[in-house]
């Protein structure tokens, strides 16, 4: 069985991230103005084989802590996309 | 003194480093490839500049990550001094043997320009001790991931253990970074991150000999012990 998991990463909110700023400057001044809120984010696409949802789910937040992610300035979320 | 200069796919500074060490302590540092994983008796490990791994995933990330970090790491917690410049500075953040992180410049742009930092009063380190707080040093930077980054708590803990090595002047911070930080020590002052280049003010074809006063003081301390 072949289980997807999907981690989108993020800047914590605290942390100013002037490429989000950058972005978002640049569609107010292409006329969107009702714009609040922009997060610009990565996502890692996994595929595990051989492993039940929980452990597919543990393996991923492991990797998140460990390496994928920094979390002085990041956060993560991890979805479960789905099973074949 | 023995020297060993840390090579990963990428460094681009560590003929730089290699250079400056050898003219001014006469004796020649070593090359080691990120895939060792014994080195020992170094009086110093220098982390040299680049774009290792390419920046992939975060600038230093992969880097943290290489066999020879956990040498990098033994020699730290033996006291072992270890100075990380630019990329190394980000890979020691990475590593967690320093605190922060350092992500995009605020201006969006790579920056690479003569820039003058301050010495703060910092805790005894060989890296600082050779100078009077608040003297000014010439030194280029050249990076787009400079902006040091880290939480209130954590900058309150630097600042009361006297861990910041170096600010960038008042008015003139380049890139972004919390309270103007240029450069940051360990808890016990043995390691030193900081983006400012020192290697590339050492020869009179450069803008300024200041790094070569740096790396004087520091391989006299290095030498004293």
């Amino acid at each position: 069985m072949i289980i997807d998991v999907t981690i989108d990463i993020f800047p914590k909110k605290e942390v100013l991230n002037p490429e989000t700023e950058a972005v978002k400057k640049t569609l107010s001044n292409l006329g969107y103005k009702n714009i609040d809120g922009l997060v610009l984010s990565k996502q890692i696409k996994l595929s595990f084989k051989n492993l039940n949802e929980e452990d597919c789910i543990y393996q991923s937040k492991l990797m998140c802590d460990q390496f994928l992610v920094n979390t002085n300035i990041q956060d993560y979320e991890i979805s479960v996309l789905k099973k074949d | 003194m023995r020297v060993a200069i840390v090579v990963f796919p990428g460094s681009n500074c560590d003929r730089d480093i290699f250079e400056a060490i050898k003219s001014i302590s006469k004796k020649v540092p070593e090359f080691i490839w990120h895939k060792e994983t014994n080195i020992k008796n170094f009086d110093l490990i220098v982390i040299p500049g680049g774009f290792t791994f390419g920046d992939y995933l975060r600038c230093g990330a992969l880097a943290s990550n290489s066999p020879i970090i956990k040498s990098i790491k033994d020699h730290a917690s033996r006291g072992g001094a270890i100075l990380g410049i630019c990329n190394g500075f980000q890979i020691l953040t990475e590593t967690k043997l320093l605190p922060g992180t350092l992500i995009r410049n605020n201006v969006l742009k790579f920056l690479c320009h003569d820039v003058k930092i301050i010495v703060q009063d910092t805790l005894p380190s060989p890296f600082t001790w050779g100078f009077k707080p608040s003297t000014k040093l010439n030194v280029p930077i050249a990076h787009n991931e400079g902006n040091y980054y880290i939480n209130d708590n954590e900058l309150k803990k630097l600042i009361f253990n006297g861990q910041i090595a170096f600010k960038y002047e008042e008015n003139f911070n380049p890139n972004g970074s919390v309270e103007n930080i240029a450069g940051v020590l360990s808890e016990n002052g043995r390691i030193l991150g900081m983006m400012p280049h020192p290697e590339r003010s050492v020869f009179t074809h450069h803008n300024s000999l200041d790094g070569r006063l740096f790396f004087k003081k520091l391989i006299e301390q290095l030498l004293s012990l």
